[in-house]
């Protein structure tokens, strides 16, 4: 039915960043399937993987800019992981709840937490997807902090290239780390609050 | 692993607490699962099937509340509207029924006002990203630069020069006699003149220009060209010379044949309507014959063209005649910016003279090929759009584009 069926994922998540429903459904159809089997590996429960999965496309829907790094497989890898990994600490609060009568079940500080580490971890994996080069280059340069010339030396390539890989991942990052962190929210904050009075 | 020392290893994870080891044993125990045994769940093939697509909908349907990429929805106006209380009140009763009793209430209404709180921040968070972290983001790529539109300039013999895009229509200059008068079809000669005096119409990158000559032979002029002509043909040939891209439509005259010069090429008419293609950045002169009959020659050689030929003039003066498709060549008079099985750079170049941008490559030029057309009224970003879909990476600076290796 879809005529997307025949586009790469790379064009899909063009279109989505147009706000295409289109290209949303596309990729629902694709992935939809995985997405669920490993949901219900680590749970029975139907409406959890429900959520998880929702939860997950929705993310890629709302903010297509973080995951336009050309690598849908990377991307639902981490979410699915962090969804799993989120939902198992609710049912932990969710007793807590019974026991303590302890109101809230993530704080938005701790979403925000696990947020940001979900970004780092979605960077990682697509750090290790890099081509080889781009990748130990990058290794050096952010993880061992090495100079380009160390760098240059120790690879035996140019200095120039060594600099066009490190552009290149960088750029090829920076998209997704963009809203990683957002200084505003304080901001949003206070208006909100605002709003009440 | 107990399932109570994994949901504290998951809450210390979260927080920043685990050891490398156990994020490691965190994680292993994770790909554990996750490589292992295919689910178990009672689904049924068909209860699966209806899953699907009850999520599907409920997809969509959460998508469109969601403000769209692109869209920018009044922030005020979400957080006033009372809809917002339910739908949480409502998501929150139908996840959770663990509240029967009536001792819980307190703890339920403090719940349902938190969640409505995180789901207004979360609303507040979203838009205010959309309309102030994302605006430029969604502005697509080369949205705000247009494409070019009918606009030329017109050197009179006198040595001034007018410009004639904002210029009402009317009378726009007289010499020698001859009124030169801007009308719907571009620029009018009217009256015989009886010195030898030459204009010159040039069109910039992002003009187009249409302009009848005193013979009555009309010209089109594609962006970034120029043609030079006489106020009055009165000599026993009528000659002009252009460079860039002209489509004439000649009135024939056995009398005085009408003749182009377009670099080391010269075309001449037998009657005729014909479009030549003479950018200097170009390796080839093109002409091509749409109907009549022209005469292609250099220094060196003579062709003789039929419709739907085209003549390729190389810098050493050779001919090559190939039959094209006439539709393709003069697709830029109708509208349409045509890529005919054309290389990155070929295309660019067009590109760069309609959108007056410059185009620069970060390495080599990417080996492609394209074929098919857009609007020559789109604006870029329509453009962009192929190439992000054609897979060629670009960096757009300003009126600057960058093609990236």
């Amino acid at each position: 039915m879809s005529t997307l069926e025949s586009y790469t994922d790379n064009q899909l998540l063009k279109l989505l960043l147009q706000g295409s429903e289109e290209a949303l459904t596309e990729i629902y159809n694709r992935y939809w399937a995985q997405l669920v089997e490993i949901g219900f590996k680590f749970t029975p429960d139907r409406q959890a993987v429900e959520e998880i999965v929702n939860d997950i496309f929705l993310k890629l829907w709302t903010h297509p800019e973080k995951f336009q790094v050309r690598s849908l497989p990377a991307y639902f890898y981490t979410a699915i992981k962090y969804g799993v990994l989120t939902m198992l600490l609710k049912s932990k609060r969710r007793k807590l709840l019974l026991k303590k009568y302890q109101y809230n079940i993530l704080s938005t500080e701790e979403e925000q937490r696990i947020e940001a580490k979900f970004m780092e971890a979605y960077l990682n994996e697509i750090i290790e997807r890099l081509p080889e080069k781009s990748r130990l280059i990058y290794t050096y340069s952010r993880k061992e902090e090495m100079s380009v010339a160390d760098i240059s030396e120790r690879m035996n390539m140019k200095t120039k290239a060594i600099e066009y890989h490190i552009t290149k991942t960088l750029r090829l990052l920076r998209s997704a780390i963009e809203h990683a962190h957002n200084p505003r929210i304080v901001l949003v904050a206070v208006l909100f609050i605002k709003n009440l009075l | 692993m107990e399932k109570e020392v994994l949901e504290d290893l998951i809450e210390r994870y979260f927080t920043g607490l685990t050891s490398a080891a156990e994020n490691k044993e965190l994680q292993d125990w994770y790909e554990s699962i996750y490589k292992g045994e295919p689910a178990k769940h009672s689904l049924s093939e068909a209860e699966m099937n209806a899953l699907r697509k009850k999520m599907l909908q409920r997809l969509l349907s959460d998508a469109k509340k969601q403000p769209k990429p692109g869209g920018q929805k009044d922030i005020t106006d979400k957080v006033v509207n009372n809809k917002v209380d339910d739908q949480s009140k409502d998501a929150f009763i139908n996840s959770r029924s663990l509240f029967r009793n009536k001792t819980w209430a307190a703890v339920v209404l403090l719940l349902i006002c938190c969640s409505a709180a995180v789901y207004l921040f979360h609303i507040k968070q979203t838009n205010f990203n959309d309309s102030v972290a994302k605006a430029p983001t969604i502005l697509l790529p080369g949205e705000n630069i247009a494409p070019g539109h009918s606009g030329a300039t017109l050197h009179l013999s006198n040595g001034k020069s007018v410009s004639l895009d904002s210029l009402q229509n009317g009378l726009v200059a007289q010499q020698n006699g001859v009124k030169i008068l801007k009308d719907k079809n571009g620029l009018t000669y009217v009256g015989q003149a009886n010195a030898p005096l030459y204009n010159d119409i040039t069109t910039g990158r992002g003009q187009q220009w249409q302009l009848t000559l005193p013979d009555g032979t009309k010209a089109w002029l594609n962006a970034a060209s120029s043609i030079h002509y006489p106020l009055a043909f009165n000599g026993h040939q009528r000659v002009v010379s252009v460079t860039g891209e002209v489509y004439f439509e000649v009135v024939h005259n056995e009398k005085r044949p009408f003749r182009v010069k377009a670099g080391n090429t010269i075309i001449d008419d037998i009657g005729t309507a014909f479009n030549i293609n003479a950018y200097p950045d170009e390796p080839f002169i093109r002409t091509t014959l749409v109907h009549g009959s022209v005469r292609v020659s250099t220094g060196k050689n003579v062709s003789l063209l039929r419709p739907g030929q085209q003549a390729a003039t190389n810098r050493a003066s050779e001919i090559n005649v190939n039959n094209v498709d006439i539709e393709n060549v003069t697709g830029w008079m109708n509208g349409a910016l045509i890529f005919d099985n054309e290389d990155l750079d070929e295309v660019m170049k067009k590109i760069a003279r309609w959108y007056d941008i410059d185009v620069e490559y970060a390495g080599k030029i990417p080996k492609r090929i394209f074929a098919g057309s857009i609007s020559r009224k789109m604006n870029l970003s329509e453009f962009l759009k192929l190439l992000a879909f054609e897979n060629v990476d670009f960096k757009l600076e300003g009126k600057r584009i960058t093609i990236l290796p």
